[in-house]
């Protein structure tokens, strides 16, 4: 097995052991009612859900009720950041408005280096009305490398090993910023399958054909249980999502019927970022199956209704 | 993991059999079917066109790349044109093993949702982005807003590799 970086790995051993402690429902309702924990507003939140006109302006503020980027960056850190943004239609990749926010909060709070996990369609930044202003945070990504390493993942069910970048071990922290969107077979596309992004087309053609059915989603629960397993790997620090304007139907390239739900949502846990964000496509968590899976590895919890939601408008 | 990945790139079974008769000619270069810069006022191609063949389809536009294959997707060419104040206008081109295998992706893509329009043999305009068939090739082009002018430039740009689709040898 390739070696995870040290603080990765603490970080990762305390995730996956604090996950699935909290995932069983004791501990959590003792938190929830322990009187000797603090009031409520003192808190954070598990998931702020931000509404705004500006993805930027919402990301921003949603990083912020998350206890700001420092509660992730430090000085001197490696940050990997894992874009859902290789498709060039419309709300078939992250508004690159969220990104930009992201990055310059990086960058501010010290990061020493971005690496860029997955490379961005051709013309992704000039998207934005921001390329411009914020070229120094554009020029200044690193982008992937393009080396793959294997990894084994020893609780994986269907996915035992995985091939993925070369550069997730390199880097201190790891964000994961996916979009909100319709994706054939699976139904639903956000952090979880997201994490697709970090594996060469080797790894995904067996996620995907792995049982020799036939159609790329001809066993969506191989499919489902393999990325439920990918996400065993390594737990990002920090999730956002863009459900800002995002594709309906045709997903995952595009185009299609286009919603706007114009919230930007982040947490520090993949698991809960989708089991919240798929009600904007009309789903509930236990109809998409990665995420029962997701949840059953201890990644984290499911219910909306235990997790601490802060919606707010901008 | 190796005999999944060569039984799955050497032989994709659910591809429904060759329909002869109305089969695109052989190796005919796609990028010919792509408007020349000359003939677009001033949208210029933003890169190189990318090209994809068989199920390396799904490298370029991953799981998209499904209901093509099924019905015996041969190639494609991708591409986005650009005009001088930033719009961007993307074409992507897919050549079908048969014009049955065309018609249903694009149904399928195109649904009855969208406005009839008259390009190629049938076509429908959604909100931002247009799809047509001529013979065996499904086309989309796409933009990144709703304004008029940007769906007269999908139409016109549409109309133009429609003509270039009819112009094959």
């Amino acid at each position: 097995m390739d070696q995870l970086t040290r603080r990765s790995f603490l970080k990762r051993a305390a995730c996956l052991g604090g996950g699935a402690l909290l995932s069983q429902s004791p501990l959590l309702s003792l938190a929830q009612t322990n009187p000797q924990a603090p009031p409520a507003a003192q808190i954070k939140p598990t998931l702020v859900a931000v509404k705004g006109k500006d993805p930027y302006g919402s990301t921003l503020r949603a990083i912020q009720e998350l206890g700001g980027i420092e509660a992730f960056v430090r000085k001197g850190d490696r940050v990997g950041i894992l874009v859902n943004s290789p498709f060039k239609n419309i709300g078939a990749s992250v508004n690159p408005e969220v990104v930009l926010a992201v990055l310059e909060k990086c960058f501010k709070g010290g990061a020493k280096e971005i690496r860029y996990l997955k490379d961005p369609h051709r013309g992704y930044w000039e998207r934005s009305p921001r390329s411009g202003e914020l070229a120094t945070v554009i020029k200044s990504l690193k982008y992937e490398s393009g080396d793959h390493v294997s990894v084994e993942i020893p609780g994986g069910l269907a996915l035992k090993d995985a091939r993925v970048t070369k550069d997730l071990r390199e880097c201190d922290v790891f964000i994961n910023v996916s979009i909100t969107k319709h994706h054939d077979g699976v139904r639903y596309s956000g952090a979880l399958k997201n994490m697709m992004g970090l594996c060469p087309f080797s790894t995904n053609s067996y996620i995907h054909w792995g049982t020799l059915k036939l159609g790329w989603y001809g066993d969506l629960n191989h499919l489902s249980q393999c990325i439920a397993d990918l996400n065993l790997i390594r737990k990002p620090e920090l999730c956002i999502s863009d459900a800002t304007t995002f594709i309906t139907e045709n997903g995952p390239y595009g185009p299609g019927k286009l919603a706007s739900a114009e919230t930007v949502v982040a947490s520090t846990n993949p698991v809960s970022l989708d089991a919240f964000c798929c009600r904007f496509l009309g789903l509930q968590p236990e109809d998409v199956l990665m995420i029962r899976k997701a949840s059953q590895h201890g990644l984290g919890e499911m219910n909306p209704d235990r997790l601490r939601v802060k919606s707010l408008s901008v | 993991m190796m005999l999944w990945i060569l039984l799955a790139w050497s032989t994709p079974l659910w591809i429904p059999a060759f329909s002869e008769g109305d089969e695109p000619k052989p190796r005919e270069p796609l990028l010919r079917l792509l408007p020349l810069e000359s003939d677009l006022k001033g949208w210029t191609l933003d890169g190189e066109p990318q090209t994809a063949e068989g199920i390396g389809l799904f490298e370029l536009i991953n799981g998209g790349a499904e209901e093509y294959v099924k019905e015996g997707f041969r190639r494609a060419v991708l591409t986005t044109y650009r005009n001088p104040g930033g719009k961007r206008i993307n074409v992507d081109i897919y050549e079908m093993a048969s014009q049955e295998g065309a018609r249903r992706i694009q149904r399928k893509k195109a649904g009855d949702k969208g406005k009839k329009v008259f390009v190629g043999e049938e076509a429908s305009m959604e909100d931002y982005y247009l799809n047509f068939r001529k013979g065996a090739y499904q086309v989309t082009l796409s933009g990144y807003d709703t304004q008029q002018q940007t769906l007269e430039w999908l139409l016109h740009i549409g109309r133009l590799v429609a003509e270039r689709i009819g112009a094959s040898p």
